[in-house]
């Protein structure tokens, strides 16, 4: 029973206190002795007293969930059957993956545990924007500072790094651009993966967060060499870099006993894994569990626990450098690497939404209504929001933009603006197509037409099927602010058709986009149902773009 | 910001020596109330509704808090976990009554619920030399009847309670709660809040009762008349803050609603209309107040004084869009956001102040037998 958690800076005092009273209570003092002492030092556990040697008053659970790069420290950090004010604490750690954590907590049935270590911000402001406006649990969260971090870097067998190390110093954009695959894991599910998403906008976006061509052309490269959800396993000789942790390429090393594989650092280091310490507070936690809660996370910053992270190869929070008795093989350990700023919830939603365009391979057919209730600022957000999409979108998504609304060609109540075709780079000129395109809809809804609205969706479904391609995700995106008011083909025979027509092997989703109140949602639901697709609501005329983007896109989730 | 490494218990300075050695029996319940723990640890536990001050470019940022942690050097936990009077306040009393310390300093409570905390003494009084900036509270809004003289909560938002409508549902304006209970274009697609000052107290006004003074007896008038309405098939329900989805998306006509979210809906929808009746209307506040036993109860303190700085209001008003309780405010809006400052839903006339009226709370004996009445009329079917 020794003061564990000594910690730095102008806290000695506090400590060497505390440690003075385990001693004097194992050596059972007289009381009053304390008493005198605890008014002076004013930091003596009254309650610790009463204990014996051993005893414990009462007993508190601390939960702590962390990343699995960092759990058995924890676990070995937590001041086990250590008593503060006689209350004994266990500590249960358990290990698990950020992602998996984030999609937990985002649940509204779900009880958080006391702290959790996730290994990196990223996933907490993730949750956050997971969980706004929910009623969750989780939204009772305190965030204290990183205890550790690790720079992001490329794993690569010997050989491999010493080619790399050129591309490398020209930074992550040199990196993504230059044509050699990296074996990047899913940003959606792991940390690697979403680091490296964050150092491809950090370096290829716009603070903005709207995608750049070279995001967006970086990112498809990307997403061609994905290898999985996990975290891939560092191999002596990995075939093709790995983005992972300085300190992965630690371990592995250590767990061959040789400096086989070679951090590379990209010049501009963007990005680190770092360890943020989040504690789950209730307003009604008791005091005696709080006060456990507090002394365990408090020794996660104490000299011990900090020791321990660095000799696994985690640096500290500022990423200083080791210290020149460590000795760690195949990486860079006096370089100090600080971590850089966290980019915005914008820069980060922003190339998720680049990814996710990427990874699903839209053969997409834009179907926006005209009629006249379109007039006004709802036409001119739906063709904002066209050609947004056009940004996010890579060069081999095929794309198609009709309008409906009545009589449009000849006395059918949909027109094709652009035919669905691919895209091609902004040389091929069908970027510019497609913008000019969505400039004609207002000039459309101008002309005061009805809503034929089943009709259009009938023949816009029939349109798509013809050259399904089973490579991609082939769907249609249907925006409408009404019902159909146009007689020809009833809302039975549509959903009649659409149901019979569906197949298991070739989807094709139909996602209706529902703006304000007067859309049929009812009906927009029904369409989306039979056809396995999904209705979005746009409430507020402001919503439209985002909502658009979501069903044209999808958010990365 | 660095943990300290100080024990709360330890800190049982203003208890003295008789107090130490109380403590050390098992039969004492430590004395929570001198820990103040402000000076030891620059920290303080905030809970508040959600969506219910400024934000910044990132989920979880919010400017003038930022600010007053680089002013002060106190980190605030702030948690958007208050989403209910009753489901926050309940639990948190009842640890209370254990003589058990909360995991918060602080929080924001509507002004029925204040009543309550003041009688069951949940609260600690807010010591005026902490909170200088308390004398520009909005005048209107000093003597609260449900604490006089301000001993124990200061507003942190108020705002009025209307009648929100669709026009091109209802065919119309609706002005007069009468109408609300009455109008057959409005029927079955009606809903009142399951809040009782804003329901029974609008109720009240258009029934000639004062909501700051009725007897058990008026009470239960309103209620009467409240059955009456719900019988007859006006009523969809009654609501929280969900009215809001339902009015955007035409699924409810006509309903009682809250000046600040119809600032935000009609800048999104122009056509939705806000009537506050002739009869009178509810204004109410949200209170910041501090917990028995609070462990930062001065950092708390200063965070208050620090939003009552009416240049900081200013920036928290620009967001939220409800009234500001801070005297100046405006006039510092003025110069930043001339739109918001004139908008008589943040910025009432004189006129319209003065046809506000505030529900008082119940009393101890009162308190069960009128909230019963309240539950059965909004939970029943």
């Amino acid at each position: 029973m020794t003061g564990r958690h000594s910690a730095s800076g102008g806290r000695t005092e506090d400590e060497t206190s505390k440690t003075g009273v385990l001693t004097w209570r194992s050596r059972r003092v007289w009381l009053p002795a304390i008493v005198a002492l605890a008014l002076v030092a004013a930091t003596v556990g009254i309650v610790a007293a009463q204990t014996t040697q051993q005893g414990c008053s009462d007993r508190e659970t601390v939960t702590v969930v962390a990343a699995p790069s960092i759990a058995s420290v924890l676990d070995d950090a937590a001041p086990q059957g250590k008593s503060t004010h006689g209350v004994c604490t266990d500590v249960q750690v358990s290990p698990r993956k950020s992602a998996d954590m984030v999609a937990e907590l985002s649940r509204s049935d779900t009880e958080p545990p006391d702290v959790w270590v996730p290994d990196s911000s990223e996933w907490v402001q993730k949750l956050r924007r997971d969980t706004v406006g929910k009623v969750t649990r989780a939204q009772s969260l305190w965030i204290s500072p990183p205890i550790a971090s690790s720079p992001l870097v490329l794993a690569a067998s010997a050989k491999d790094a010493r080619s790399l190390v050129d591309t490398a110093s020209g930074g992550w954009s040199k990196l993504l651009s230059g044509g050699s695959p990296l074996a990047v894991a899913d940003p959606t599910t792991s940390t690697e993966g979403l680091l490296t998403l964050a150092a491809a906008q950090a370096s290829l976006g716009r603070p903005s967060g709207t995608p750049t061509r070279r995001l967006v052309s970086g990112l498809v490269a990307l997403s061609t060499d994905v290898v999985g959800g996990d975290t891939p396993a560092l191999q002596a000789s990995p075939e093709h870099p790995v983005p992972v942790s300085e300190q992965a390429v630690i371990a592995a090393n250590a767990g061959s006993g040789s400096g086989d594989i070679q951090a590379v650092y990209p010049r501009d280091v963007g990005r680190s894994f770092d360890f943020p310490v989040v504690e789950f507070a209730p307003p009604e936690r008791s005091p005696e569990h709080g006060d456990a809660v507090g002394a365990y996370v408090r020794s996660l910053y104490s000299a011990a626990t900090q020791h321990a992270l660095r000799e696994i190869g985690l640096r500290d929070s500022d990423g200083s450098a080791f210290s020149s008795t460590v000795d760690f093989e195949g990486v860079a350990p006096t370089a100090v690497i600080p971590p850089s700023a966290q980019l915005s919830d914008r820069q980060m939603t922003g190339a998720t939404r680049v990814w996710s365009a990427a990874e699903r391979r839209n053969r997409t057919l834009v179907v926006v209504d005209v009629s006249g209730s379109m007039i006004g600022p709802k036409i001119r957000l739906a063709t904002a929001a066209v050609r947004a999409a056009v940004g996010y979108l890579p060069d081999d998504a095929r794309i198609g933009l009709w309008a409906f609304s009545t009589d449009l060609h000849g006395s059918s109540p949909w027109r094709s603006l652009v035919p669905l075709a691919t895209l091609g780079s902004p040389s091929d000129g069908r970027r510019q197509t497609l913008r000019q395109a969505a400039g004609e809809l207002p000039r459309l809804a101008a002309k005061r037409g009805k809503t034929g609205l089943y009709q259009t969706t009938a023949a816009a479904y029939r349109a798509v099927r013809g050259g399904y391609d089973p490579h991609r995700y082939n769907s249609v995106v249907l925006l409408t602010d009404g019902s159909n008011t146009v007689k020809g083909l009833s809302r039975n025979d549509l959903l009649t058709r659409l149901r019979s027509a569906r197949s298991a092997s070739r989807q094709l989703p139909i996602l209706t986009v529902a703006i304000g109140p007067t859309a049929d949602r009812g009906t927009l639901e029904k369409i989306a149902a039979a056809t396995g697709g999904a209705e979005y609501d746009a409430d507020s005329v402001g919503d439209i773009l985002e909502v658009f983007l979501q069903a044209v896109i999808k958010e990365g989730s | 910001m660095q943990p300290t490494v100080v024990s709360r218990r330890g800190v049982l300075l203003g208890g003295g020596l008789a107090a130490v050695l109380s403590a050390c029996s098992e039969t004492v319940a430590p004395d929570y109330s001198s820990a103040d723990l402000s000076g030891y640890e620059a920290i303080v536990n905030w809970s508040n509704w959600p969506d219910y001050i400024d934000v910044g470019a990132n989920v979880g940022e919010h400017p003038t808090l930022d600010a007053f942690t680089r002013r002060t050097g106190i980190r605030v936990n702030y948690t958007e976990d208050y989403y209910d009077n009753e489901q926050f306040v309940g639990p948190a009393v009842k640890a209370l009554d254990r003589g058990q310390q909360l995991a918060r300093d602080l929080w924001c409570s509507s002004d029925w619920i204040v009543t309550r905390l003041i009688r069951d003494g949940a609260l600690l009084p807010l010591r005026p030399e902490n909170i200088p900036n308390a004398r520009n509270l909005q005048p209107a809004l000093r003597d609260a009847p449900f604490d006089p003289g301000r001993r124990f909560s200061l507003p942190w938002q108020s705002g009025f309670t209307g009648i929100a409508y669709n026009p091109k549902l209802t065919g119309g304006h609706v002005e007069t709660m009468q109408q609300l209970f009455t109008d057959a274009r409005l029927k079955g697609r009606v809903t009142l809040l399951t809040d009782v000052g804003d329901t029974v107290g609008m109720t009240m006004l258009s029934m000639g009762i004062d909501p700051a003074t009725f007897t058990a007896a008026q009470f239960q008038q309103a209620i009467r008349k409240l059955d009456k309405v719900k019988a007859s098939g006006q009523l969809k329900g009654f609501t929280g803050n969900e009215y809001i989805s339902g009015l955007a998306s035409g699924a409810i006509a006509a309903c009682l609603a809250y000046s600040g979210d119809m600032v935000q809906l009609q800048a999104d929808n122009p056509d939705l209309g806000f009537t506050l009746p002739g009869a009178g209307h509810i204004v109410w506040s949200d209170n910041f107040v501090i917990p028995q036993f609070a462990r930062h109860r001065t950092n708390a303190e200063r965070l208050i004084d620090y939003y009552y700085d009416p240049a900081v209001m200013a920036q928290v008003e620009d967001w939220v869009n409800y009234i500001s309780p801070v005297a100046g405010s405006r006039e510092a809006l003025l110069k930043s956001d001339p739109g918001v400052a004139k908008n008589p839903l943040i910025f009432p006339s004189d006129a319209v102040l003065a046809r506000a009226h505030t529900f008082r709370g119940f009393t101890a004996d009162e308190d069960k037998a009128l909230n019963a009445a309240f539950q059965e009329l909004t939970q029943s079917t």
